[in-house]
């Protein structure tokens, strides 16, 4: 993959500063550095090319919109989506024009998303497959997917993947186009409970720290027995998820003993600000359009 | 000692901890900090040293004893202030730097204690410049290299002015030049200290007193002179003497204490 644009330190943007300063002892320098986590205003460092997360680095218009903006559209696009009887080819072109162009306008690699988001097609298949078997009085065999009388059945299947896929891809624009922080921040200041944030924020820094202690487990025990196959291969794994488990739990008491330390009393304090601007209202008023244009069309 | 003739900042009289599985991992410590010194604990792997860090700012309470921390008992009323006291920092920056952007890892403390939005700013501005990642503060934790994460751990700490900081082996798995920039950060700080740790170097230079505890008691306190310097004392307790002092390079450097 190529590296996305990356944006290091905008003098003019809000969050960073070039003032001049002086430490004890040493001539006045300036440099940026920012304060606070501001959408689109990231002096980046290093590049990351291959993990998702660096596609929430790249800049663009809708990377620079607020975080409860994109959540909040995301939305009720997909409430559109759902609330719509099984989209018709118009409804399905006019919708995947509009991911299109936002996906665009994010300058996001569509092909890396529709690989990503048809994660979800396992899942909805199933389901999707069963409902023509019910359907219009149909049978519950093979039989029910060919007979003529299962056209009504599988227009339903379409009607499920479709929607999940939809909703899918209009999920994981937001996640790509957010970065974690903001994305966080906007779900607390959108109600969602404490408890469910706080989980989601552990989840996100800590699933690197898992895998990576997964990984040097698994080196471990592939170097010592790299023939191990069946029962004693299964064995072996289930010993490391429960080595897993117990680091896990210890590291939890540790970070909970770091919490207290800092006066930690139960709610994780907020930093997030940031205000709606206008291009913020446009685009929800946009999103709600387009919802109710494919849920009354 | 000569530590106890001074005011302590934090003294320990007696203080054994049994862990609910029947463990005694302290045995009756007596250990002073005085005001403007910095101790070295030194002590093998197991030795207890985890543990009594953990007493320091009341995350875990002596079975008998007592801990003292400005003059006032750690108790449940007291805790709170004992702990803007008193800095830990744990030797794990991974357990330490919990939030999604270091801004907010460093904010954490000084949001708790009720600072307002301008104030954490500027607290947080300046912690960063002192550990040197001001550029950094709005990259994920996972994003920093160790070596940054120590020092952004440091910088959680620090942000708060704790009057005394509790370092649990600060330079453990870092390469010499995280190493050396970890030990020179520390040595600018100019404040009272703790420093648990195995490397017999970073104690030598960064510390006025020292402290060897082994099997849950300390065997040895005084100047580091005296203890870092006393082969057969060290050597049966698994630890040896720091370089500087075997090869007879005797000028200890700037140390942590003003």
């Amino acid at each position: 993959m190529s590296p996305r644009p990356h944006t290091h330190g905008d003098p003019g943007l809000p969050g960073v500063h070039r003032e001049e300063h002086r430490h004890a002892g040493q001539p006045a320098h300036r440099h940026p550095h920012h304060h606070r986590a501001e959408t689109g205003t990231v002096p980046h460092e290093h590049a990351h090319p291959t993990s998702f997360e660096s596609l929430t680095y790249t800049v663009s218009p809708i990377h620079a919109l607020d975080a409860r903006t994109k959540i909040v559209g995301a939305t009720v696009l997909i409430l559109g989506v759902v609330l719509t009887p099984p989209l018709r080819l118009a409804e399905a072109l006019l919708l995947a024009a509009l991911l299109a162009a936002l996906t665009a306008t994010a300058r996001l690699p569509v092909g890396r998303l529709v690989t990503r988001s048809a994660a979800v097609l396992p899942f909805a298949g199933t389901i999707a497959l069963l409902a023509p078997l019910g359907a219009d009085g149909g049978s519950w065999n093979i039989g029910g997917l060919m007979s003529a009388w299962a056209g009504g059945g599988l227009l339903i299947t379409w009607g499920i993947l479709s929607k999940a896929w939809f909703s899918a891809f209009c999920m994981l624009l937001v996640a790509a186009s957010t970065r974690r922080a903001d994305l966080l921040g906007a779900l607390r200041r959108l109600k969602v409970p404490e408890v469910f944030v706080m989980l989601l924020s552990f989840i996100t820094r800590y699933v690197g720290v898992l895998g990576e202690q997964l990984r040097s487990l698994r080196t471990a025990m592939v170097s010592r027995a790299p023939t191990l196959r069946g029962r004693a291969l299964l064995r072996s794994l289930g010993s490391i998820a429960g080595n897993l488990f117990v680091r896990s739990y210890e590291r939890g008491e540790r970070i909970h003993a770091a919490m207290v330390s800092r006066g930690y009393t139960g709610t994780l304090p907020i930093t997030t600000r940031g205000r709606l601007r206008s291009a913020d209202i446009l685009f929800m008023a946009m999103a709600a359009l387009s919802a109710f244009a494919i849920a009354l069309y | 000692m000569e530590a106890r003739n001074r005011h302590g900042l934090i003294e320990l009289h007696g203080v054994t901890h049994r862990y609910p599985d029947g463990t005694e991992a302290l045995r009756g410590i007596d250990l002073t900090v005085a005001e403007g010194r910095s101790l070295a604990l030194l002590g093998p792997n197991g030795a207890g040293k985890s543990t009594l860090l953990l007493h320091l700012n009341g995350i875990l309470r002596p079975t008998t004893g007592s801990v003292r921390v400005d003059g006032a008992e750690v108790t449940s009323a007291t805790v709170r202030e004992v702990r803007r006291k008193v800095g830990l920092v744990f030797q794990d920056p991974d357990d330490q730097l919990f939030m999604t952007t270091l801004y907010e890892d460093v904010a954490f403390g000084p949001l708790n204690g009720g600072a307002t939005p301008d104030e954490v700013d500027r607290l947080v501005h300046t912690a960063l410049h002192e550990v040197g990642l001001a550029d950094a503060a709005s990259r994920p934790g996972h994003h920093l290299s160790f070596g940054q994460r120590k020092r952004a751990a440091l910088a959680t700490v620090l942000v708060m002015e704790p009057r005394v900081l509790v370092l649990d082996e600060p330079t453990a798995n870092l390469d010499p030049r995280s190493r050396r920039q970890m030990v020179a950060l520390l040595a600018s700080l100019g404040t009272t200290a703790l420093v648990a740790t195995h490397d017999m170097d970073v104690a030598w230079e960064l510390c006025t007193d020292a402290a060897v505890i082994d099997d849950g008691t300390i065997v040895a306190a005084g100047p580091k002179e005296r203890i870092l310097t006393d082969a057969a004392l060290l050597e049966a307790h698994g630890l040896e003497m720091p370089w500087a002092v075997r090869t007879g390079v005797a000028d200890a450097p700037a140390t942590i204490a003003p």
